[in-house]
């Protein structure tokens, strides 16, 4: 462990005024809260958000998962897992069942969360309404009244283009019936797992300094249509790797002929799988080939 | 029965009282009074600094006035106090019961979104949610507005001036306002143009039975569309009554001057 | 002709009282009408003063005189669009109980007053540019609330009657030659039946054939008890339909 840092980088007022900011947030499910960011060591868009709220939550016994699409493995998320080794030393995991405190980058990991797990998010952008409405001052007053027509706009035109809703990532939700949130980019799949989950969810945006959160166990619905209902994606092949069918499911194009396969984007879940087949079924290995 | 007092004369939609608004500068409007009714076009005319426009956004909210009094009789028959209602009450008005026009359809349009995201904007705000009841609304009303609802997914700006301030108007009158503020919608518009959009704002009022405000400096248009008209000048108004009445036998000197300035209409 | 050198009267300049009629739709008393014209030096010019006049049900009232008599400024007062300087125009009509006073009412309840019972038939059409004949000619008779069916059973027949060609219909009249359009301005006067009428010169120029269906009109607007108060220079014209004719002369405005 690195000495001359305060513990997880931060100085302890900073830290504290981040918590002030999580209570808010918490207190007002969905609600964005403006914080004062600090900077930190590496630029904007790399997770500065998620890393201050980590900062801010990360004591010393805590076990900390960092993934970056679903992956332990990226730059991204070796290196802030490396980081907070080096500021707070603490202890690391890549097991979602182990970990306390998860920092993600646009995933949810596919293991179940349970109650007192915390999930950090990174937020590039947080305000949904800015795509239709551009100017703050007038989407900050639609989220006071309550004014989310233009949030189904976004939608309508998914719908006129495209035939469906064509929004895969970043799907708008209403938070406890009030506020609309965006979720951060993670694939519409996971907004399933945000809807009454036993773990708290954190939101962090380093670039415009704003946290929101969702906590446990509260109602997160999908903004949709009566006639064009919430649908999360669906894979035709499962994981090359571990045969998994209902996992998120990465699309890796495999030769100049446009053969593809599909691997899962957790990592860790992924890996689970083949153990478990390996020990279930030590002879069978899995298929390296085109499951379409 | 008719009887004498009461043809043509239910209690109006709005009815400003002393209405006040200053720049800060003595410009605004002083002292103003006023009646608008269901089904009728109002204009209001003079020339640009008149003050037309300050009244235009202080009857529809836009400005606050520091003094006065602002009545809205609500589709229910029971007055609101414009001035007292909180900003959530305001806007809602706004986006259901109270229609905006602009002069630049770029100000009352979302120009990066398609021209039936723009109609059907104020459906989704009163809690549509049906894809295909918000679709063929929407359709509906471009075609009353005549814009071709194969067009429904083209952007705005692909559109004509015209086309665009008629798809302004189906975005305000979609959800059946009762009262719609319009800033000279026909300025900047090629004549031909003009004279569609003045007949189908015409159809529309009667039609719908709207109130319709209409600021404009063009005394053509106003002699076409409105059956009351008010003449202001320096913020104040110097004269109101019939549209034809004023503009035949003008009382005041500058009413006077402005007809006689005015071509052939 | 005899029938109109009996239906002429002497000027009515002198203080000549309004003929108490039992029915008068129209009556105008006393009244005065001056404009001042501000931009040129305030100057007054008095066009009617003290001027009396009755109109009845069923009765039609022609005014003659030269230019600047002021024959127009009467129709126009009656109709509201210019403003009364003194003395008092009262119309009864219809359901009213009581009279309808023009120069007390709110200019709301002259418009839709004017809707319901005075058609104003000119020479000149002056309608929106680019709306259908057909539509043109209803548009009167929807605003008074008649049933669309209704309305435009009598806008065709109005229109064949006047000789406007089926073809036409679907035109906006801006298209049109001038007869043309005065004809479809006439339709455009009698298609609501309003019990009032005031007529500007709605036959000057046309040729006889539309001359006489326009007389046929006003006859059948009087046998169905309306008023109607006209200014006529045709000669012929006025001997058909007047029953009375009133001669109106220029005032003497200083210079």
């Amino acid at each position: 462990m690195e000495t001359g840092y305060n513990f997880a980088y931060l100085d302890e007022q900073s830290k504290r005024m981040i918590r002030r900011c999580l209570l808010k947030a918490v207190a007002i499910p969905g609600y964005q809260v403006p914080f004062g960011g600090r900077e930190m060591p590496m630029p904007y868009g790399w997770g500065t958000g998620g890393m201050q709220v980590t900062a801010a939550l990360i004591g010393k016994e805590d076990y900390l998962k960092v993934i970056d699409q679903g992956a332990d493995d990226t730059t991204n998320a070796v290196s802030i897992r490396a980081f907070f080794e080096n500021v707070a030393g603490v202890k690391t995991t890549t097991r979602t069942t182990e970990a306390t405190l998860i920092q993600t980058r646009h995933r949810i990991p596919e293991i179940p969360v349970k109650a007192g797990q915390i999930l950090v998010f990174q937020v590039p952008i947080p305000e949904p309404l800015r795509f239709i409405e551009p100017r703050e001052t007038e989407t900050r007053t639609m989220h006071a009244l309550s004014e989310y027509g233009i949030m189904h706009v976004k939608l309508y035109e998914d719908i006129a283009r495209y035939g469906h809703v064509a929004t895969t990532y970043a799907y708008p939700v209403k938070v406890n019936g009030r506020y609309v949130m965006d979720p951060s980019p993670i694939p519409k799949f996971d907004n399933p797992k945000l809807h009454q989950s036993p773990a708290l969810m954190v939101f962090g945006a380093g670039r415009e300094k704003r946290l929101y959160a969702i906590p446990p166990y509260t109602d997160v619905e999908s903004l949709d249509f009566e006639d064009f209902p919430f649908e999360p994606q669906r894979w035709e092949g499962c994981c090359a790797l571990c045969g998994a069918t209902g996992s998120f499911l990465d699309e890796i194009i495999i030769d100049d002929r446009g053969r593809r396969r599909y691997q899962c984007s957790d990592t860790d879940y992924c890996l689970q799988q083949q153990n478990r087949e390996t020990s279930e079924k030590v002879e069978h290995t899995p298929s390296q080939g085109d499951p379409g | 029965m008719i009887s004498d007092t009461s043809i043509g004369m239910e209690p109006p939609i709005l009815s400003a009282r002393k209405l006040r608004y200053d720049y800060g500068n003595g410009k605004g409007i002083a002292n103003l009074d006023l009646e608008v009714f269901s089904a009728e076009v109002l204009a209001v005319v003079g020339e640009s600094g008149s003050g037309k426009t300050t009244l235009l956004k202080c009857l529809s909210t836009h400005l606050t006035p520091q003094s006065g009094s602002l009545s809205y009789r609500s589709g229910k028959g029971e007055p609101l106090d414009i001035l007292q209602l909180s900003t959530a009450a305001k806007r809602e008005l706004l986006r259901t019961d109270w229609g905006f026009v602009h002069q630049h359809p770029h100000l009352g349009l979302r120009m990066r979104v398609s021209a039936g995201a723009n109609v059907g904007e104020r459906l989704m705000a009163n809690a549509w949610r049906h894809y295909g009841d918000i679709r063929s609304e929407t359709g509906r009303w471009l075609d009353m507005v005549e814009v071709d609802p194969s067009r429904i997914d083209e952007a705005p700006s692909l559109f004509s001036g015209g086309m665009q301030q008629r798809l302004q108007i189906a975005r305000n009158l979609v959800t059946r306002p009762r009262l719609v503020f319009m800033d000279e919608p026909t300025g900047g518009l090629d004549v031909s143009v003009q004279a569609k959009l003045l007949d189908l704002l015409r159809r529309l009022v009667f039609d719908l039975d709207l109130a319709l405000v209409l600021v404009t400096h063009d005394l053509a248009v106003a002699r076409m569309l409105a059956d009351r008209m008010i003449v202001m000048r320096e913020g104040e108004i110097i004269e109101s009554g019939l549209t034809d009445q004023i503009l035949d036998d003008p009382q005041h000197p500058y009413s006077q001057l402005l007809v006689a300035s005015m071509l052939a209409a | 002709m005899s029938l109109c050198e009996l239906a002429t009267s002497s000027p009515v300049r002198d203080k000549q009282t309004a003929r108490c009629h039992q029915s008068a739709m129209v009556e105008l008393q006393d009244v005065s009408k001056a404009f001042v014209l501000h931009q040129q030096g305030k100057r007054q010019l008095s066009v009617l003063e003290n001027f009396s006049l009755s109109v009845a049900a069923g009765e039609c009232v022609i005014l003659r005189g030269v230019s600047g008599a002021g024959k127009s400024t009467v129709l126009r007062l009656v109709y509201g669009n210019y403003l009364l300087d003194s003395g008092e125009i009262r119309l009864h009509m219809g359901h009213h109980p009581g009279p309808f006073r023009l120069a007390a009412a709110h200019p709301r309840q002259i418009a839709a007053f004017r809707r319901r019972y005075i058609a104003y038939v000119s020479q000149f059409l002056r309608v929106v540019p680019r709306l259908p004949t057909l539509q043109v000619v209803m548009e009167p008779a929807l605003r008074c609330g008649i049933e669309l069916a209704e309305a435009q059973d009598r806008a065709e027949q109005l229109l064949d009657r006047l000789g406007i060609g089926r073809t036409l219909w679907g035109l906006p009249p801006a298209t049109f030659s001038g007869g043309e359009k005065q004809r479809v301005n006439i339709a455009r006067g009698f298609v609501a039946q309003h019990p009032l009428l005031l007529l500007d010169e709605p036959t000057a120029s046309l040729d006889s054939r539309n001359k006489g269906v326009v007389i046929g009109l006003m006859r059948e607007a009087k046998r169905q008890g309306a008023a109607l108060l006209g200014v006529f220079h045709d000669e012929e014209v006025i001997c058909q339909i007047a029953d009375h004719v009133v001669e109106m002369e220029p005032m003497q405005n200083d210079e």
